[in-house]
């Protein structure tokens, strides 16, 4: 008798996980169907739409457009100075006696749990000083919001690059060096090269990072160099028009594209391990 | 082409010392095996060899120049690695023009000498492929072409057949050897493979725990080795442990050690009485019918490899014994039969190094 | 590596090195100090002012307490839904695995602001929860779902499931699937050796991935605004008033130092933890 009942038990609850999951994944993906379907609306947001339309599509601010393309170079801004900073930095931390490694390793990588919004103060109040001190601006200027998604987004370049060139072996340096390279040879025809999906991997997660952040721009964003979350920020908090979901659906997109392609050449799963 | 000398060669790692004092010449166009098991150190003498490794002391020399403080990227030495070690971004013809390139050559040049090199190995028609299309024995050949498109002086494989199949690994013994002979390349290979090293060398140095044990031509090795070490070690033997009775210039009459059984064997020891005897299974004569000074022996088991028969024997005086039959009546088990063996097959060795 | 490293490559190090400091440590470290200073007619002093006026406002106490709840309660429920997913990527099917861990990564890369929005709709007054609850008739009028503490922990927890899966997925798959194999083998239902194998031998590596996710959810913002309607005062919104409203950095570095200490503190927990774990191993038991 218990033995028919515990497998009853077992059917039961493999049958409940099974209907867990199934609502796990709807819970996932709705919101973004929702708000895609939702931009289909007219004037108001209601759902499911009673006049389907795209003419939130068509009413895009031209606010938004602009944002959108500076949040689209500020990303490939950052995501470039992050590789330029983090491959020597890895390439000094794996391949390198440096003195100290595991500690320096470890302190790069603390911003990756340090809260943004902090930094985002902190580097509020260090730009405000020194524009003061030099007379150069950086508060609301390109070139703050660039060094600050840089300072946010470089460990998530670092993370899988140090991973990519640890997993290396040592014996493709050993192979150059007998056949006559020299150390920068080394470097920039055998080591750099395949470092690439360690690189890839980091660039993506840096454009990411920097494309969707508020954090931390917020306080740096000036009435004139706003970002496209930071814009989308501000207009969700005060409202919730049909073109507010239009220009988000838009985002994602984007967001989505990017992760295919990343799939297609380097693969979700080297860019997610975390080394 | 060039000679290669060693001289008091030490290596360290760390406070342990793994090789000390170790000479050795390399002549040119010779191709010498170290051969010896694994931590015989004969791994680290390539890789010093090579400048992989810097040695705690001693002197390598490349024609009478002096080379030791040399890195491994002006050494002028091909290197082929037990697992390649093609660099997996580059096609096997950029593969291949990579040691050129460092050398400045010019680009038709290098396409031109890197095909030809692909061609002495045969893999001329795979240019644009990459090491992941190819399979274990054909990326051996393009880290061989890599090799030696940059004419080096000398070339050093580190277990070159390891990466193989077994079937693959005979032709490829006898290609590396073949064009090794007709670039008359001086060449330094590690095995721990006995076979490999006596089919392809013109000398093997015989390796045991950083030192060198044993060194000659391959066939001087089989039939006259100097320890008991290097008989065991190449092709099979069966080694008895004896005591030296009497001497009489190269020939000793001795007791073995667990039967009391007396022979006489050719060979002799120095400052010691205790040695082995060894013992070539393939020089047991098996005969049934009884021969002047033959000594009976039972057939404990029997092994038929096709080629050859194997006869494991339990015999009174001399303990177990492996024979082996070529084409004769071989014995079934639990046969009674009579063992020979020529005077001189029965050699008198020392006894392992301390 | 025994070919010599050069000093150049040492030398890689330096620009990231500069960049840390200069960009991020010393502007971090100089804020959190403000929170000691008090600045007072040109002059200023050490002072834990800060903290007292901090500690003694009801709003920022309950702004802790908010996010500390919000944080706990959603490292948990993540824990649990993203490991339920992880095991379910795991263990079954490579097509359903597939789907699953395309919609968690589906959802991990779209922007927060999309993701409360798309919560927004389905939670609002006129939305398809509410509308579907009184089609089955279980309310007759409909529920206020938004703009309040369950809207962003809903929230927070969409955000958090998925990366709590992504850190699960390589602990379950080191565990060898033989376990499982040998205890249904002898009889044991599949919901037993889940109890009793798999979950006793991957919790300890589990852990500090929902930890991780309560130090994640603490410092959020967008998503409480977003969700909130005002009305879930996590101390991020406090510090942000703080700085930009208030311009108080002293103030703002008080609180940030706050969420800091509470960030560190389950931090610390997690390194104690897999500490212990790690000696607990090194005994022999499990």
């Amino acid at each position: 008798m218990k033995h028919v009942v515990s497998r009853l038990l077992d059917t039961v609850l493999c049958g409940a996980m099974h209907v867990l999951t199934v609502f796990c994944v709807a819970f996932l993906v709705m919101p973004l169907f929702v708000v895609v379907i939702a931009s289909f609306n007219s004037t108001t947001v209601i759902f499911p739409p009673r006049d389907w339309s795209l003419a939130s599509y068509m009413q895009i601010p031209q606010v938004a457009v602009d944002t959108f393309i500076r949040s689209l170079a500020l990303g490939i801004g950052s995501a470039t100075l992050s590789v330029l900073l983090c491959v020597p930095a890895a390439i000094a931390l794996v391949k390198s006696r440096l003195p100290g490694k595991a500690a320096i390793e470890v302190l790069l990588r603390s911003p990756l749990q340090f809260p943004a919004i902090i930094l985002g103060v902190a580097i509020l109040q260090y730009f405000y000083f020194w524009q003061g001190a030099l007379s150069v601006p950086l508060v609301g200027t390109f070139l703050g919001l660039l060094i600050a998604h840089a300072v946010y987004t470089f460990p998530f370049v670092l993370v899988p690059t140090i991973a990519r060139l640890s997993a290396l072996s040592g014996q493709y340096d050993e192979a150059a060096s007998g056949l006559g390279a020299g150390s920068l040879t080394i470097l920039a025809r055998v080591i750099i090269p395949l470092m690439r999906p360690g690189i890839i991997a980091g660039m993506f997660m840096s454009f990411i990072m920097s494309f969707e952040d508020v954090a931390v721009t917020m306080f740096l964003a000036g009435s004139k160099m706003t970002t496209f979350p930071v814009y989308l920020f501000g207009s969700a908090e005060v409202s919730n028009t049909p073109g507010l979901y239009a220009a988000a659906s838009l985002g994602s997109l984007v967001a989505l594209l990017l992760v295919m392609l990343v799939e297609r050449f380097v693969g979700i799963r080297t860019v997610l391990s975390r080394g | 082409m060039s000679k290669f000398e060693i001289e008091s060669l030490k290596i360290a790692y760390g406070n342990w010392v793994a090789i000390e004092d170790l000479n050795l010449t390399i002549e040119k166009g010779e191709l010498v095996s170290l051969l010896g098991p694994s931590g015989s150190g004969k791994t680290s003498v390539l890789r010093a060899i090579g400048g992989y490794l810097k040695p705690a002391g001693g002197s390598m020399r490349i024609d009478g120049k002096d080379i030791t403080a040399v890195p491994p990227q002006f050494r002028d030495i091909g290197m082929v690695f037990q697992n390649f070690v093609l660099f997996p971004h580059m096609s096997t013809v950029e593969n291949v023009e990579f040691g050129l390139q460092t050398r400045g050559v010019a680009k038709s040049e290098r396409r031109r000498r890197a095909v030809e090199a692909l061609e002495m190995v045969q893999m001329d028609t795979y240019l644009d492929r990459y090491p992941f299309e190819l399979s274990g024995g054909q990326q051996q050949r393009v880290a061989l072409a890599r090799a030696i498109v940059i004419r080096p002086t000398m070339l050093l494989m580190d277990e070159p057949m390891g990466a193989l199949d077994a079937k693959l690994r005979e032709r490829a013994q006898e290609e590396i050897r073949a064009l090794q002979q007709e670039l008359q390349l001086t060449t330094v290979l590690v095995t721990h493979d006995q076979r490999e090293a006596m089919a392809m060398s013109d000398r093997i140095v015989v390796m045991r725990s950083g030192k060198i044990v044993d060194a000659g031509d391959p066939w001087r090795l089989y039939h006259a080795p100097k320890t008991a070490f290097t008989a065991e070690f190449l092709g099979t033997t069966n080694l008895l442990q004896v005591e030296v009775l009497t001497r009489d210039g190269n020939k000793a009459r001795v007791r073995m050690a667990q039967t009391g059984h007396e022979l006489d064997v050719e060979g002799s020891l120095s400052g010691t009485n205790a040695g082995y005897v060894s013992l070539r299974p393939e020089d047991i004569v098996c005969t049934s019918r009884h021969e002047p000074g033959a000594l009976p022996a039972r057939v404990v088991k029997r092994m038929f490899y096709g080629v050859n028969t194997h006869l494991r024997l339990e015999t009174p005086g001399l303990g177990s014994l492996l024979a082996v039959q070529h084409r004769q009546d071989s014995f079934e088990e639990g046969a009674e039969l009579f063992v020979s063996w020529q005077p001189q097959d029965a050699r008198l060795l020392p006894g392992d190094l301390p | 590596m025994s070919v010599g490293t050069p000093t150049l490559f040492k030398l890689g190090i330096i620009p990231l090195a500069f960049f840390f400091l200069v960009f991020f440590a010393y502007p971090v470290v100089h804020f959190l100090w403000g929170s000691l200073v008090v600045e007072a007619g040109g002059s200023s002093s050490l002072t834990l002012r800060n903290f007292t006026d901090a500690l003694g406002s009801s709003a920022v106490l309950r702004s802790l307490s908010t996010t500390l709840l919000l944080s706990v309660l959603t490292g948990v429920v993540s824990l649990v839904l993203g490991y339920l997913l992880a095991f379910q990527v795991v263990r079954r099917s490579p097509l359903l695995g597939r789907v699953i861990f395309v919609a968690a990564i589906a959802s991990l890369f779209t922007s927060t602001i999309a993701r409360a929005l798309g919560w927004r709709v389905l939670l609002g007054f006129e939305g398809p929860i509410n509308k579907a609850l009184i089609a089955m008739g279980i309310v007759s009028e409909p529920l206020h779902l938004i703009n309040n503490f369950a809207s962003v922990a809903i929230g927070m927890i969409h955000i958090q499931v998925p990366v709590v899966m992504v850190g699960l997925i390589p602990v379950i798959e080191t565990l060898p699937r033989d376990f499982e194999r040998a205890a249904v083998g002898l009889g044991a239902p599949r919901w037993k050796t889940f109890l009793t194998v798999h979950l006793p031998m991957t919790w300890m590596n589990a852990v500090p991935v929902g930890l991780i996710a309560i130090m994640a959810t603490a410092a959020y913002f967008t998503t409480p605004v977003l969700l909130g309607g005002g009305r879930v005062d996590v101390i991020a919104i406090q510090i942000q008033q703080a700085s930009q409203v208030l311009f108080d950095f002293g103030y703002a570095a008080a609180l940030s130092v706050m969420l800091v200490a509470m960030i560190s503190a389950v931090a610390i927990a997690i390194l104690l933890f897999t500490h212990w774990r790690r000696n607990v191993r090194a005994r022999g038991s499990s």
